[in-house]
């Protein structure tokens, strides 16, 4: 069970350690995965039993972010006090980290990740048609930040 | 205004996206190598909550191993021994009539080689609805119930367990808390709500004659547990207290009583940092175990708490009057019951997941801090409520919560690794149970059935009755 657990662990920990830092930022992102683990073994006692771990994953680390009381104060000064490449605009970074949740998750997955909706909804545990919305209102946020 | 981005916009969010998550390290293989022992604590967070990972899971092999080693749980009875747990029915009103007991069909019996769990004797108390309480005194039971939608309980007397009058009534919109017995009060404690639910206060509610009459107390804190001690009755749970100039939390806070009607304030939890805490249960093993949580953590410049899950903490104190420093605790969940037992400390919790089954589970631990999962069925979809320790055996009763068992259990252990299970109640709707208690070496549990509009609450006792 070990190996399993470990070689599940590290088939998909690069992805969700990436996926939580876009959710809470590179601050809170290890400490919110590692009580996602300790959670997830507590419960279930392995990860190994799971049929299909990586949209559970995604959706514990979702669920778990979710938990965290952020202000909408800190975040986008979290996004402006990364070291960013220059031919990233700053006003982005933060217009990205100040939409909610389930926004920010659902633009990640689709528009860095490149993912289907049908399987951003399979990782953010919702239909299809909720990602669409999450997608819509997100645009309608960054729109004005996008346009120069 | 339109909501599509063209490709320009797209490849400057790209870039945003790309940066953001580029900047986190990532974790380091936690099996890759053994850690030392003095390596261990500089860790990261996440490997060492791998560490802890693996560490629960070769807690779990062991037990999966005892219970059959395929994670399907214990082994099952076999189907054709079936116990009947039997029904007595008390007629409405003072007067008692108790009728013939009528075989319940259940589900569960005993597989080859173990020993037939002991038959419950289970007793409907009519227009009772959800059991509120139930406490056993030097001469007899009392029990509270409350009808759905009505203020108020009825006191409901038994001088054995098995045969039940109404004798009291609490009038009132409660939210019972506790209930114990001392020095020959009944003390009940609670939360007091107005008609409107606009208000609530904590109050405790004290018989002198057995339950037939009572006296409203007024509380200065949230209690939540009560433990009767050689030195007289402690109380816990939570005072409120401004630890900011814009924001007041609770404080856990204990309350002592010589008699069960005069309350001194004990000791107050007193965190620097700024924390909310509170406690949940009390165990008495020669010194208080206080179980309860801590959290969450206070911003004090943005009055933000920054880490919303409290977390299960314990204290200890010798006799309620100071508390020791906080410690963590790595039980999942909050006690709902609690109990000192052979094998240390022995916890029910229960944890907020609406989505999952998985939501309650029983603890052991030695010292306080560091607890083992000894739940009594390896599969999820239970919920245990009450825990207490009698003659060397660890007994906890619980329900099913996903419907696919409708009768309440029990469960015995003598080593906590291997349990008995013995239903309590047949039943065709859902029931649960929720107290336990002693009267004269038996075993009772009390709760209720419900078939989605209406309940009856019944007790049920060890045995024939």
């Amino acid at each position: 069970m070990e190996a399993n657990d470990s070689s599940i662990w590290r088939k998909h920990k690069e992805e969700l350690v990436r996926y939580a830092t876009v959710l809470v930022g590179p601050d809170h992102a290890e400490d919110m995965l590692s009580g996602v683990i300790v959670r997830i073994i507590r419960r279930r006692g392995s990860l190994a039993d799971l049929d299909n771990a990586r949209p559970y994953l995604f959706k514990a680390v979702l669920n778990e972010s979710l938990n965290h009381v952020r202000s909408d104060k800190r975040q986008p000064l979290w996004a402006e006090a990364q070291d960013m490449p220059p031919e990233v605009r700053p006003d982005v970074v933060v217009a990205v980290a100040t939409l909610p949740e389930r926004q920010r998750a659902a633009v990640y997955l689709t528009y860095w990740r490149d993912l289907p909706i049908r399987e951003v909804a399979e990782l953010m545990d919702c239909r299809p048609g909720t990602v669409k919305r999450y997608l819509h209102l997100a645009r309608r946020r960054l729109k004005g930040r996008l346009e120069r | 205004m339109t909501t599509h981005l063209n490709n320009a916009e797209i490849s400057e969010l790209k870039k945003a996206l790309g940066a953001m998550e580029g900047t986190a390290p990532l974790a380091p293989d936690f099996d890759a190598h053994p850690v030392p022992d003095n390596e261990r604590r500089r860790m990261t967070p996440l490997a060492a909550a791998l560490g802890t990972a693996v560490l629960a899971v070769a807690v779990f092999v062991p037990a999966m191993l005892v219970f059959g080693g395929d994670g399907s749980g214990p082994p099952g009875p076999a189907i054709s021994e079936i116990e009947t747990p039997t029904v007595t029915t008390v007629s409405e009103g003072f007067d008692t009539e108790t009728t013939t007991p009528s075989p319940a069909t259940v589900t569960s019996s005993v597989g080859p080689g173990e020993v037939p769990a002991e038959a419950w004797t289970a007793t409907t108390l009519p227009e009772s609805g959800s059991a509120q309480g139930l406490v056993a005194l030097e001469d007899g039971l009392v029990a509270l119930f409350s009808r759905k939608g009505e203020q108020g309980m009825d006191v409901w007397g038994s001088a054995d367990g098995s045969a039940w009058d109404r004798i009291g009534r609490i009038e009132g919109w409660l939210v019972v808390h506790d209930v114990v017995a001392y020095k020959g009060r009944i003390i009940v404690v609670a939360t007091s709500i107005t008609d409107s639910g606009s208000a609530s206060a904590p109050v405790s509610l004290v018989s002198e004659d057995g339950g037939k009459s009572w006296t409203q107390i007024e509380l200065e804190g949230n209690v939540g547990d009560i433990v009767v001690t050689p030195s007289g009755l402690v109380a816990a749970g939570s005072v409120s207290g401004p630890i900011h100039p814009d924001v007041s939390i609770n404080h856990a806070a204990i309350w002592l009583s010589d008699d069960g009607v005069a309350w001194r304030q004990g000791a107050v939890s007193d965190d620097p940092e700024g924390i909310s805490s509170r406690i949940d249960s009390l165990v008495w093993d020669n010194g208080l175990n206080v179980l309860g949580s801590r959290g969450p953590h206070l911003n004090k410049e943005t009055s933000i708490g920054i880490d919303q899950a409290p977390d299960p903490t314990l204290w200890t104190s010798e006799d309620g009057t100071v508390l020791s420093d906080w410690m963590p605790s790595d039980m999942v969940g909050f006690p709902q019951s609690a109990a000192a037992t052979p094998h240390g400390i022995v916890a029910a919790t229960y944890w907020s997941n609406p989505q999952a089954k998985d939501n309650s589970a029983v603890w052991a631990s030695m010292d306080g801090s560091e607890w083992r999962q000894v739940s009594p069925e390896t599969e999820t979809g239970w919920e245990y409520t009450a825990v207490l320790s009698l003659d060397g055996l660890v007994v906890v009763v619980g329900h099913s919560t996903d419907g696919n068992d409708p009768a309440p259990r029990v469960w015995t252990s003598s080593d906590l690794a291997q349990w008995d299970s013995a239903p309590i109640i047949g039943s065709q709707d859902r029931a649960r149970v929720q107290y336990l208690a002693v009267f004269d070496g038996v075993l009772l549990t009390a709760g209720y059935q419900s078939d989605g509009s209406s309940s009856v609450g019944f007790v049920a006792v060890q045995g024939d009755g």
